[in-house]
């Protein structure tokens, strides 16, 4: 190609490019992919800061969106003229306890999200309350609080394994899987706050039939990593989050 | 809530923050940004029909999101809103390497025919590699060398 180009590119040819960085935080990565990305940022300054202003993008990012179902009537027309808001979007704003959605999304799915079962959360950072979503940067001290749904009746259970590879039971407090009922939005007891290990850190619900035992479950995690596998009763959703330095 | 809308409305909250971003990067306007990111999820709800799942759909929010940019910038009065208000419009916050070359990139896409202007922004904007922009465009990575050829040859006669 000529040296004599409109425009040069900013980053380098070997670099991550939005669109990866996209697919990565939409989960449409393979295992492989996702590692050779991690491995080309924390080598390279310039994705490492790209990827630092595509989180901020996201974490600012507020725009509701209407559907048809909320306003049977509505026609594309200037966002500012628009009043409804979607169900659970409305709640955030009202800062109650919204139910927060974060969708598994597989690349052959399409529209069709995977799953009967659903994890969210929200964050509290310098006292503030934000929704989180996959591939959000969290910091050590900040509070982590849990929406789970199922469409059918149930017991859940939250773990996590962080970047050191140390496996935690954040939900819930007792020795079994909590009940969740069908269909109902339950913001889980008790938050979980932060500690100072840094990188990605992967937080699994697993959605039961039985009331299944959770420390076997952690100790499993903890031994398997990413093998890790939910038991034959239990479904499972993960989310990816990522623990940065407080700046 | 329908199960439906449920469903869309986790797919808003995973993708809508891409979609915006490029399209404010593109526009150079978080108000037509914002326009631009409501049609894009608008459209997908009424025609689901139109992401047949035969890439990510990331990819074809992509696709989606740069072609109605596209159509805004060669509509003549966004086009004259740019060159005369864009020191009125509200800012996109962005930092300053980066806000040149966008810039930069809006002017040269407003002289370019849509199948150069697609890949200047996927080259230039996305920064992706042969194989991504030909998974985008759904076409061969050949094709793309040929479309950049293209338009490196449109540029140096513009010169």
């Amino acid at each position: 190609m000529s040296n004599s180009q409109p425009l040069g590119r900013l980053r380098g040819e070997q670099c991550v490019s939005d669109q990866r960085f996209d697919r990565w935080f939409a989960g449409e990565l393979d295992a492989q992919a996702e590692h050779a990305l991690i491995q080309h940022v924390g080598a390279c300054a310039a994705c490492s800061e790209r990827q630092r202003q595509i989180e901020a993008a996201r974490s600012g990012f507020e725009l509701p969106f209407i559907s048809r179902e909320v306003t049977p009537a509505v026609k594309r027309r200037r966002p500012a003229r628009v009043a409804a808001l979607v169900g659970s979007v409305a709640a955030l704003a009202a800062a109650a306890a919204a139910a927060l959605w974060v969708a598994s999304v597989r690349p052959d799915d399409g529209l069709r999200v995977k799953g009967e079962h659903r994890l969210g959360f929200y964050v509290l950072h310098a006292g503030e309350v934000r929704q989180g979503a996959a591939g959000e940067a969290l910091m050590p001290g900040d509070s982590i609080r849990f929406v789970a749904r199922s469409t059918r009746s149930g017991y859940v259970t939250v773990l996590s394994r962080d970047g050191a590879g140390q496996a935690s039971v954040y939900y819930p407090a007792g020795e079994r899987a909590a009940p969740l009922p069908a269909g109902v939005e339950r913001t889980l007891d008790s938050a979980v706050v932060l500690d100072h290990t840094l990188g990605e850190e992967r937080l699994h619900a697993l959605f039961c039939r039985e009331p299944v035992l959770v420390q076997p479950l952690r100790s499993a995690l903890q031994a398997q990593g990413e093998a890790f596998r939910a038991p034959r009763e239990c479904d499972m959703e993960t989310i990816r989050v990522r623990k940065v330095p407080a700046p | 809530m329908s199960e439906r809308a449920a469903r869309f409305e986790d797919l808003y909250r995973l993708h809508a923050a891409s979609v915006h971003r490029r399209a404010a990067e593109l526009l150079g306007n978080p108000g037509d940004a914002r326009e631009v990111t409501q049609d894009v999820f608008t459209t997908l709800w009424e025609h689901p029909d139109q992401f047949a799942g035969r890439s990510a759909l990331t990819t074809f929010l992509y696709s989606a999101t740069t072609h109605a940019c596209l159509n805004r910038l060669r509509n003549q009065r966004s086009r004259l809103r740019l060159l005369a208000d864009h020191a009125a419009a509200e800012p996109v916050r962005t930092e300053p390497a980066r806000a040149e070359h966008l810039v930069a990139l809006r002017q040269l896409l407003q002289r370019l025919p849509d199948d150069l202007a697609k890949v200047a922004v996927y080259y230039y904007l996305d920064e992706m590699t042969y194989d991504e922009i030909a998974e985008t465009l759904g076409c061969s990575r050949r094709h793309v060398a040929n479309l950049l050829r293209r338009l490196l040859a449109s540029y140096e006669g513009q010169r």
